[in-house]
């Protein structure tokens, strides 16, 4: 299989991961046609397609939003948008690290074949789940007309939010997917972490609820910074300055770790398949 | 006019780690890093030498067989043609673009139909809407496939398969083609289709290197048979 040419990758050195992601970058009609097959791929043959995500986002709300409602005692047209929008974004985080653990194993055959950028299979992932967000976030306006809630500017802000989170995620993908590549019992780990995740990150309660020191269980957690970067905005709430900062820090420090990384093994990757 | 194309290895080197299933945990390598106790093969990783000191170099214009046994190297040397595996010491250098028939599926996504893996492959092959297109109905003509080019690719035949895969990979001239044991698989008539096709391509030029154990397709579509024995090029002769 012939691919678009590569100058003749020099292993160990700084311009590896450079051309590794300039490449992915342009060969962007490439993952973005394999990110929307892997969608079609999993509704092939139903009748509703990807409206199936939608559908279970909406019935996974509608059961838990009046039933954890009652149980924390607030009142639903507070506590519904809440619900959603962190389960629609912790859907969008938890479900990219996860794919992100097998995603080179999943893509074996191609690296096999034929020399291809890695990065290019991270976007594969990442452009699947911002499909998968976009369906889940059409039950937001939905949702906000039931309710009656007037949506304000700061809305806006979720544009920047999800860019800065994207950006973050990509590293995080490289190191990931290489992690679980070399070590294979990283994906059961990262599996049942993500499990854990998902109570200790404030989606089916709110941080309000935690007093004192426990408070530092939402303040410390990384995963809820980028949960809140993409809820508080369309709630109606700008996210703090230091929900901001974190993120653009944190994405420096990926960038450094993932560039290493990706000069000291990425030519070794195709032998851990 | 087409770039000058051409391949060289200079005393490259594949060596393949293997790591047993307690190897590659993650417990191992923080134990050992933590201090641990030194298990046997910590130091000395298990590997085995796939390719050994090869220096190759292939001209525009040659078509190279591989013949060797089971285990010999031929499909490693044909991945390290493809960029697919970097050498552990040595160089490689090639100049002009690679297309490579390598494993049994052929980089082909069996849940898709076979008109959807001709326009994913095109697309790898950095063709766009347009020129897909054009080139669609040929590869269609070539693979003999008629309706069954609307079936999931997971439906066909080895035979078919290779039919399609061939007629993609074919369709638009390549530089280089890298082959592995392609022609076992085709019938009769479909073997003689693919020998013309390929016969009319590399007169146009370009490098063909093609792993089989047929001797007499070896020296029919060949100028060139290098034998490899345990990683090891033993023997390489122009007919």
């Amino acid at each position: 299989m012939f691919y678009p040419q590569l100058n003749s990758h020099v292993a160990g050195t700084l311009r590896f991961p450079l051309d590794d992601v300039v490449h992915a970058l342009r060969l962007f009609r490439i993952w973005m046609a394999l990110g929307w097959n892997d969608i079609l791929a999993r509704y092939r043959r139903s009748v509703l397609g990807p409206l199936w995500l939608t559908i279970s986002m909406a019935v996974t709300i509608a059961a838990m939003g009046p039933l954890y409602g009652s149980i924390f005692n607030i009142d639903l047209e507070s506590f519904l948008p809440h619900l959603s929008l962190g389960l629609i974004a912790w859907g969008f985080i938890s479900a990219q690290l996860i794919e992100f653990g097998e995603i080179f194993q999943h893509s074996a055959h191609y690296l096999r074949n034929m020399k291809l950028p890695l990065s290019l299979f991270i976007l594969r992932v990442q452009y699947r789940q911002l499909i998968i967000l976009a369906h889940n976030l059409a039950i937001i306006p939905v949702l906000f007309l039931i309710l009656g809630r007037p949506v304000n500017m700061t809305l806006l802000l979720v544009i920047p939010g999800l860019i800065l989170i994207t950006i973050n995620f990509f590293f995080i993908g490289l190191i990931v997917s290489f992690f679980c590549t070399r070590f294979r019992d990283m994906q059961p780990v990262l599996t049942s972490l993500m499990n854990l995740f998902f109570f200790v990150t404030p989606i089916v309660w709110h941080p309000d609820q935690l007093s004192g020191q426990r408070r530092l269980i939402a303040e410390l957690n990384p995963l809820a910074v980028y949960v809140d970067l993409i809820r508080a905005p369309v709630i109606g709430q700008a996210p703090p300055v230091n929900e901001w900062c974190f993120a653009l820090g944190s994405a420096v420090v990926l960038m450094v770790m993932s560039v290493y990384l990706l000069k000291r093994s990425g030519h070794r990757l195709v032998y851990w398949l | 006019m087409k770039q000058h194309m051409n391949i060289t290895l200079r005393q490259a080197h594949i060596r393949f780690p293997i790591y047993e299933s307690d190897d590659r945990s993650f417990k191992r390598t923080l134990l050992s890093a933590a201090g641990g106790r030194i298990l046997k093969g910590d130091k000395h990783r298990v590997e085995i030498e796939a390719l050994n000191n090869i220096n190759l170099i292939i001209e525009q214009g040659e078509k190279v067989a591989l013949l060797g046994h089971n285990g010999s190297g031929k499909t490693t040397l044909l991945r390290v043609l493809a960029g697919v595996y970097t050498p552990v010491s040595g160089a490689v250098d090639i100049t002009g673009r690679v297309t490579s028939l390598l494993d049994s599926m052929l980089g082909m996504d069996p849940e898709l139909t076979g008109l959807e893996n001709i326009r994913m492959r095109l697309l790898f092959m950095g063709k766009n809407k347009t020129e897909t297109a054009a080139l669609t109905d040929s590869i269609v003509e070539f693979s003999e496939l008629g309706d069954f080019i609307y079936m999931p690719v997971r439906t066909y035949s080895s035979g078919m398969v290779l039919r399609l895969a061939f007629a993609i990979s074919t369709s638009v001239t390549p530089d280089i083609l890298l082959m592995d044991e392609w022609m076992s698989v085709g019938d009769e008539q479909f073997r003689d289709k693919a020998e013309a096709r390929l016969k009319s391509y590399v007169d146009a030029a370009g490098i063909l290197v093609m792993a089989t154990h047929d001797e007499q397709l070896a020296r029919r579509s060949c100028n060139r048979i290098i034998r490899m024995v345990h990683g090891v090029i033993e023997e390489d002769c122009r007919v």
